[in-house]
């Protein structure tokens, strides 16, 4: 048996001490940042929600009293309605187009990666660049779509007249810059799953839609609630797209909650509604993320099992 | 022999840090002070307003002040409009801030807003502006605030009807219409498709952003408002519903275009240039842009007017009480070199520096500039906006709401424009909706 002496001891205690401190001390300066960036920042914009603040005016306490505003704001619940519908058409268009393509590629046929590039496509066009373009290309009276749609003997979109239309255009634009994004994630799920599975499915008579249906599919759930998860929290605050090119019209068709609250906080300056509706989306948010997450680790668990 | 590796000691470490820690919280100001000579003016506007200021037919006004202040340069922080007024009122609203000057538009100078800029009253007094009683009245006082002056207006924009006389020759009409439904009825007979297959507008307003402010310019042939300057809301009165029907019924003839709600000012300043549009309305200021050789198919050939009364205010008016709107220099209360800022404004308000800024395109506040034979010859709208603005009036009060309601505002006119609703549904609706944000 060894027998240390006590300067010894005390030399190996402080350096233990000191192991266990490194870590920490070394992830500190993010810490740091995050908390001067995100958490404080977060916190004070919360807190916002409870005053009345502007330009000229100190701020005061109103309570609930910004919350009460935005719940009774006809503005706010046609901007929630729009967000929802407009958030859950375009995830769920997303997902599918994303797996539809990712399913095809990864039966490895040629110019697969002129294809690949040609799809990721978007994702590398600035979004602010991508409406701009998609505008001039959708132009009612001179825009090449309409064009082409009159040759065709077809009726023009209007997408600045007739309230659906313009929906319909932001959800497009919307999923043509994002579905790269969904397809990478699920591409690589796609391909990541084992041809063994596929072979032993053949063997048992499998064909077709029923190898995906019963292979692909529950094999990439875990990448699609993934991919789910982020683009419900991105679309929800979805706003350079629409602002860019419909800011919110024709007749409200198009205002998101991300317009709403931008109108409140930067054309209006009432800081305190503005944070109350960022905070009903913050909420919102995290009750569709914590379902989805929840989702996620059963599926997790029970794959365990 | 063993390569020496250059490595910071600690305190060369801290020097440096310190030093970036010191550029990156001012914002690189001790670099921007030093290069400027060790004294900096920092003013916040639209870049139209450093234009007209140095540049043009006018010359440089700021440049000889530079000079005898002993300064560089003016440090001009130019923007967006919603983007100059965010940054004025976030800086105006801190302990202290080193911007001097800051330009503001009238709707956004109301109450609340004024409390962060300094009363102008006791600097006038102490070193007055040369002839102040030649601004236009309207201006000063809706720049007075509880008896104090807040504001010196510098650049106004008043709205006029531009028209291409090409295709008013073109398609047989003798001259400029008289009443506004002889711009209807002109417009009708304009919109048409030319030999090369381009599509012509007959008339055109620019319908995003500012839609409330452009449904004003045709509401005022018959003196129709949204909201009056004593904050009447008179909005589902005859005047505005006539105003929106004729433009509902023009849109469904097709005489304006489908597009109308997504074009802006500077994409109607294309359509101009191009020939899609035989008439619109805007800023008169923007005749330029349309007759510019360099970028325009009909230099020269578009010419403005004072917008026309409706017939049944021929004799009342001559001509419309149309749409004008300006901006003003502030000093906000947090500036620090606050003699400086008056004497920058002081020299900025001049005759001779409207002059020179009205050569180089500015709108001039003052009404003896348009006395000056030199601007009334190089300006071929000179007298028509000189009536215009004898009867014209700003397209809403100011007040702590004004931006939510201009929003609704638009909204509601897009309602009977595009036929949700009809004219006098909507502005029904309209005027329940605004009563709710009015102040009192």
């Amino acid at each position: 048996m060894v027998v240390l002496g006590p300067a010894r001891e005390r030399r190996e205690a402080r350096s233990a001490r000191w192991a266990r401190l490194v870590p920490y001390l070394l992830i500190a300066p993010v810490q740091l940042l995050l908390l001067l960036v995100l958490v404080f920042p977060s916190i004070a914009a919360a807190g916002m929600a409870f005053f009345r603040s502007s330009f000229g005016i100190d701020a005061t306490w109103v309570g609930l009293d910004n919350f009460r505003y935005v719940f009774d704001d006809y503005r706010f619940w046609g901007a929630l309605r729009n967000t929802v519908v407009f958030v859950n058409v375009v995830v769920y268009l997303e997902i599918f187009l994303g797996l539809a393509i990712a399913v095809l590629l990864a039966t490895q046929f040629r110019l697969q990666r002129l294809w690949i590039s040609i799809i990721i496509a978007p994702y590398a066009v600035s979004a602010v660049i991508a409406v701009l373009m998609w505008k001039f290309i959708l132009e009612p009276d001179t825009g090449f779509v309409n064009y082409l749609l009159g040759l065709l003997g077809m009726e023009r979109i209007l997408w600045t007249v007739i309230p659906w239309h313009a929906f319909a255009v932001v959800v497009l634009l919307e999923v043509w810059l994002n579905t790269p994004f969904t397809f990478l994630i699920l591409y690589a799920a796609v391909m990541g799953v084992s041809q063994e599975l596929y072979e032993a499915a053949r063997i048992d008579g499998a064909r077709g839609f029923q190898l995906f249906r019963f292979i692909t599919l529950p094999s990439v759930m875990p990448a699609i609630l993934v991919a789910l998860m982020f683009r419900y929290i991105f679309a929800f605050r979805t706003f350079e797209v629409v602002w860019i090119m419909t800011q919110g019209g024709p007749l409200g068709s198009t205002d998101l909650l991300s317009i709403y609250l931008f109108r409140n906080g930067f054309r209006y300056y009432d800081f305190g509604v503005a944070a109350a509706t960022a905070l009903v989306m913050v909420v919102v948010t995290a009750i569709l993320a914590s379902y989805y997450l929840w989702t996620l680790y059963r599926t997790m668990v029970r794959d365990a099992r | 022999m063993k390569k020496r590796i250059y490595t910071l000691d600690r305190r060369e470490f801290l020097k440096l840090g310190g030093t970036a820690a010191l550029l990156a919280a001012t914002g690189g100001l001790p670099l921007r002070v030093f290069a400027q000579g060790g004294r900096t003016f920092v003013v916040v506007s639209h870049a139209v307003h450093q234009t007209v200021a140095t540049t043009g037919g006018g010359g440089d006004i700021v440049a000889p002040w530079l000079a005898e202040q002993g300064i560089a340069s003016v440090d001009w922080r130019t923007a967006g409009i919603p983007q100059v007024h965010e940054t004025l009122f976030r800086e105006a609203s801190l302990n202290q801030t080193n911007l001097d000057v800051g330009y503001i538009l009238n709707t956004h100078l109301f109450p609340r807003i004024a409390t962060l800029f300094d009363p102008l009253d006791p600097y006038l007094a102490e070193n007055p502006i040369e002839d102040f009683g030649d601004f236009f009245p309207g201006m000063i006082d809706s720049l007075t605030i509880d008896g104090q002056l807040y504001g010196v207006p510098v650049r106004h924009s008043t709205s006029g009807l531009h028209w291409n006389q090409a295709y008013f020759e073109e398609r047989g009409i003798p001259g400029p219409p008289e009443t506004m439904e002889q711009v209807a009825e002109y417009a009708r007979q304009l919109t048409f498709t030319r030999s090369d297959g381009q599509p012509v507008y007959g008339f055109v307003i620019p319908g995003s952003g500012q839609m409330h402010a452009n449904t004003t310019d045709i509401a005022r042939a018959w003196n129709g408002d949204f909201i009056t300057t004593s904050y009447d809301v008179v909005c589902a009165e005859p005047p505005m519903v006539k105003a929106l029907t004729m433009l509902r019924d023009l849109f469904v003839e097709g005489v304006l275009p489908a597009s109308l709600i997504a074009i802006a000012n500077t994409d109607l300043d294309t359509w101009m240039q191009t020939g899609r549009a035989a008439m619109c309305v805007g800023g008169m200021g923007r005749n330029r842009i349309y007759n510019d050789a360099t970028a325009s198919q009909f230099p020269g050939q578009i010419e403005t007017m004072a917008i026309p009364v409706a017939e049944e205010l021929v004799g009342q008016f001559e001509v419309a009480p149309i749409k004008t709107e300006y901006w003003s220099m502030v000093i906000p209360k947090a500036s620090r070199q606050k003699d400086l800022s008056w004497d920058f404004i002081q020299e900025l308000s001049t005759k001779r520096a409207h002059l020179a800024m009205a050569l180089n395109g500015n709108g001039p506040t003052r009404a003896s500039t348009y006395d000056e034979p030199e601007f009334n010859s190089r300006l071929p709208y000179a007298e028509a906006e000189k009536k215009a603005l004898a009867v014209a009036r700003v397209p809403l009060p100011a007040f702590d709401r004004s931006a939510e309601a201009a929003d609704v505002i638009t909204e509601h006119v897009q309602a009977a424009i595009l036929g949700a609703m009809t004219p006098q549904r909507a502005m029904d609706r309209l005027a329940l909706r605004l009563e709710g944000l009015l102040p009192g």
